[in-house]
C-alpha cells in the first residue's frame, strides 16, 4: 500500500511539472511581452532597451528563466497583479475558501439527491419514475449553466417578492415589486451590501441560488452514472448467489449491491471535478460571488497574465492532488486492486 | 381472449418502441427543424439581423414577432435564427477538426507504442485535468494579441473554431487508442501484413474502418458540447464577438434586459441552445444503442 501510494506520488510530479512548462511557455510566448510598453517609448534608445532586457533577465535562455520562476513559484512567490499590484497569492487565497464553499456545498447536495435517485431507478428500470427521472436527467445534462442561472435570477429575484413589513397580511410572495416589497432571493453576491458577513441566514439565502444552479446541472450526470453501475452490479453473479441463500430482499440490495455500485463513484467524483469549476466559474459571474472563478474571468479580460498562471497552476495542483486521494481510497476500498 | 392479449402485447411493444427510439425520433426532428430554420430565414423573414428599427423598439412576443423584439428594434426570432447558423456551423466544425485531430494523434498514439504513446497520452492528460472554460478563456485571450485580418473576420469566428477544435482530440485519441490496441492483435491486420499491404494502408483500409463507428457516435455527442462550449465562451464575451449574432452572445445581451422585465430576450436564445443539445444527445444516444449490440435497448 505505501509503495503504491509513493508510486502514484512520483507519477504526478511529471504531470505537475509539465503544467508549469506548459503555463510558463503560454505567458513567455504571449505577444508583446513584458517590455512591450516601453519599446514605443521615443525617449527610449535600442541600447536602453537591451540593457533592461539584460536587467531583468529577459536575455537570458528559457529554460534558465523556467528553472528560476518555477524556484519562486515553490518559495510562494507567485508575482504582482498587473491589475492590483497585489501578491498573487494573497489575491487567489482569499478567494479559493470561497470558491470551496460554493462547489463543497453544491457537490454534498447534488450526491445527496442523485445516488439514492440512481439506485431507486435502477432498482426500478424501465418504471415511470425510471423513464421520467432519465428524462430530467437529460434536462439537466443540456440546461447551459449561464442560461438557467439568468432563468433563476429572472423568477427568484425579478418576478417572485415578498412583503417586508408584516402589516401586508399573509400573502407569502407576490408576483412583481409591490412597494414595500423586496426580491424573494438574493441575484448576486455574497452578503447583504453593507452588513457585517456573520448572518448566517443572509448568507445562506445568498448561496441558495447559486447551488441550486450548480446542483441541478450536476444531478443528471451522477444519477445516470449511479443508474448505471446498480444495474452492471444488479445483474452480476453473487447478487444471485446472495438470493440463492434466501436473503430478504433488502439484505441483498444495501450490503451486496449499493456498496459495490458505490465504489467507482469516488473515481468520477475526481474525474468531474475540472467539470465543476468550469460550473463555478459561470455560476460566479453571474452571481457576482467573489470566487476564483469570477477572479479568472476578471483577470482574462484584463489580461492579467501573472493572475492567470496563478490559479491555472492552483487548478491544476488541486484537481491533480484530487485524483491522487481518489485512486489511493479506491485502492483501499477495492481490495481486488492490485498495489503492484 | 387470446386476441385481446394480443392486441395488449402489440401496444406494450409499440410503447417499448418508441421508449427506445421514440427520443431520438423527436430530437432528430427537432433538430432538422432547426437546421431548416437557421439555413432558410434569409428567405421568407422579412425582417433584417442587424438593421435597427426604433419604432420597434422591446416589443414582447406576438404574431408579428414570435420572440419579440431587441433594444434596436431588431426581431428576435430572425436573429436567432442567424445566430444559430453561427452556433451550429461553429459546433459542427470545431468538431470535425477535433475528430480529425484525435485520430491522427490516437493512431500515432496506438500504433507507436513507447516514448510517443506516453507524450500524446501524457498531454492529453494535462488537457483533460484543466477545467475546458479556463483553458478556451486563456486560448482566446491569447488569441487576441494576435493581429491576423483571417482570424478577426466576422467575430472572430475562424479563432473559436481553431481552438474549439484544437481542445477537443483528447476523447477522440484516447478512443481511437483503445480501438486500435485492441484492434492490431487481430489475426486480420496480421494477414494484411504478410500480403505485403503498408503500414498506413494497414491503418486506412483495416484499422480505422473497424474502429470508426463509436468513435463517429461519440463525435456526434461531441457537436453537442461544442456548440454549449462556443455560446458559453461568447456568453462571457470571450467568443464570437458582436454584431456577428451567436446564440451566445444574444443572450449576453439579455442579461442585462432582465432587470427591466424584458425577460423575452434571455429566454430564447437559451431555449434555442438547450433544444439542439439536447435533441443532439438523444439522437446520439439513439444511434449509440442502435450501433452497439452488446447495449440492452430498452427492451429485454
Amino acid at each position: 500500500m505505501k509503495a503504491y501510494v509513493v508510486r502514484r506520488l512520483l507519477q504526478v510530479l511529471p504531470l505537475l511539472l509539465l503544467i508549469s512548462l506548459l503555463t510558463f511557455l503560454l505567458a513567455d510566448a504571449a505577444p508583446g511581452g513584458p517590455l512591450a510598453a516601453y519599446a514605443e517609448d521615443p525617449d527610449l534608445a535600442p541600447e536602453d532597451l537591451a540593457r533592461l532586457e539584460a536587467q531583468l533577465g529577459l536575455a537570458e535562455p528559457g529554460w534558465q528563466r523556467y528553472g528560476y520562476w518555477l524556484g519562486r513559484i515553490m518559495l510562494g512567490d507567485w508575482g504582482h497583479s498587473l491589475v492590483t499590484h497585489r501578491p498573487v497569492i494573497l489575491e487567489i487565497g482569499e478567494r479559493l475558501p470561497r470558491t470551496l464553499l460554493l462547489m463543497g456545498v453544491s457537490l454534498v447536495i447534488t450526491l445527496a439527491v442523485a445516488l439514492p435517485l440512481g439506485i431507486l431507478t435502477a432498482v426500478h428500470q424501465y418504471s415511470l419514475p425510471d423513464h421520467l427521472l432519465t428524462l430530467a436527467a437529460f434536462i439537466g445534462q443540456a440546461v447551459p449553466v449561464f442560461w438557467l442561472g439568468l432563468l433563476l435570477i429572472t423568477i427568484f429575484s425579478v418576478w417572485l417578492h415578498y412583503p417586508v413589513s408584516p402589516s401586508q397580511g399573509f400573502a407569502w410572495f407576490h408576483l412583481w415589486d409591490c412597494g414595500d416589497c423586496a426580491p424573494l432571493l438574493p441575484g448576486g453576491g455574497m452578503t447583504p451590501i453593507g452588513r457585517g458577513g456573520l448572518l448566517l441566514g443572509a448568507r445562506l439565502r445568498h448561496l441558495l441560488l447559486p447551488v441550486g444552479m450548480l446542483t441541478f446541472v450536476s444531478v443528471g450526470t451522477y444519477l445516470r452514472f449511479m443508474r448505471g453501475q446498480m444495474l452492471e452490479v444488479l445483474n452480476s453473479d453473487y447478487m444471485r448467489t446472495a438470493r440463492a441463500k434466501g436473503l430478504p430482499e433488502h439484505r441483498v440490495l444495501v450490503p451486496h449491491a449499493v456498496k459495490n455500485a458505490l465504489l467507482p463513484v469516488v473515481t468520477v467524483l475526481a474525474l468531474d471535478l475540472p467539470g465543476l469549476f468550469g460550473g463555478a466559474l459561470f455560476t460566479e459571474t453571474i452571481f457576482s460571488w467573489p470566487g476564483m472563478g469570477r477572479l479568472f474571468y476578471r483577470s482574462a479580460q484584463r489580461v492579467d497574465f501573472p493572475v492567470l498562471m496563478g490559479i491555472v497552476l492552483i487548478n491544476a495542483a488541486l484537481i491533480i492532488f484530487f485524483n491522487l486521494v481518489a485512486d489511493v481510497l479506491y485502492a483501499y476500498l477495492d481490495p481486488r486492486v492490485r498495489y503492484s | 381472449m387470446s386476441k385481446t392479449f394480443a392486441v395488449i402485447r402489440k401496444n406494450r411493444q409499440s410503447w417499448r418502441d418508441w421508449t427506445a427510439h421514440g427520443p431520438a425520433v423527436a430530437g432528430g426532428t427537432l433538430l432538422l427543424l432547426i437546421v431548416v430554420g437557421c439555413t432558410t430565414v434569409s428567405w421568407w423573414s422579412p425582417y433584417s439581423s442587424e438593421k435597427s428599427n426604433m419604432s420597434e423598439r422591446y416589443l414582447a412576443p406576438s404574431w408579428r414577432h414570435p420572440m419579440g423584439t431587441d433594444g434596436l428594434g431588431r426581431d428576435l426570432l430572425t436573429r436567432v435564427l442567424y445566430g444559430g447558423r453561427i452556433s451550429l456551423v461553429v459546433g459542427v466544425l470545431a468538431t470535425a477538426l477535433g475528430l480529425t485531430l484525435g485520430t491522427g494523434l490516437g493512431s500515432l498514439s496506438g500504433l507507436q507504442a513507447g516514448q510517443v504513446d506516453n507524450l500524446v497520452m501524457r498531454v492529453a492528460d494535462v488537457f483533460l485535468a484543466l477545467p475546458r472554460i479556463v483553458i478556451l478563456i486563456l486560448m482566446t485571450v491569447y488569441l487576441r494579441q494576435i493581429d491576423l485580418p483571417l482570424l478577426q473576420r466576422g467575430g472572430g469566428v475562424v479563432g473559436i473554431v481553431l481552438i474549439l477544435g484544437l481542445l477537443s482530440w483528447m476523447g477522440v485519441a484516447r478512443q481511437v487508442r483503445a480501438q486500435l490496441l485492441v484492434l492490431k492483435e487481430w489475426d486480420f491486420v496480421l494477414a494484411a501484413q504478410a500480403v505485403g499491404v503498408s503500414p498506413t494502408g494497414v491503418l486506412w483500409r483495416h484499422l480505422l474502418p473497424n474502429a470508426w463507428t463509436p468513435v463517429i457516435v461519440a463525435a456526434s455527442l461531441r457537436i453537442a458540447g461544442a456548440v454549449m462550449a462556443e455560446s458559453g465562451l461568447s456568453f462571457l464575451g470571450f467568443g464570437v464577438q458582436p454584431p456577428t449574432p451567436t446564440w451566445g452572445n444574444i443572450l449576453t445581451n439579455g442579461q442585462d434586459e432582465l432587470l427591466k422585465g424584458h425577460f423575452w430576450l434571455v429566454i430564447f436564445p437559451g431555449l434555442m441552445i438547450f433544444i439542439t443539445v439536447i435533441s443532439i444527445n438523444f439522437l446520439g444516444d439513439g444511434l449509440r444503442d442502435a450501433l452497439d449490440p452488446r447495449r440492452t435497448m430498452g427492451r429485454k
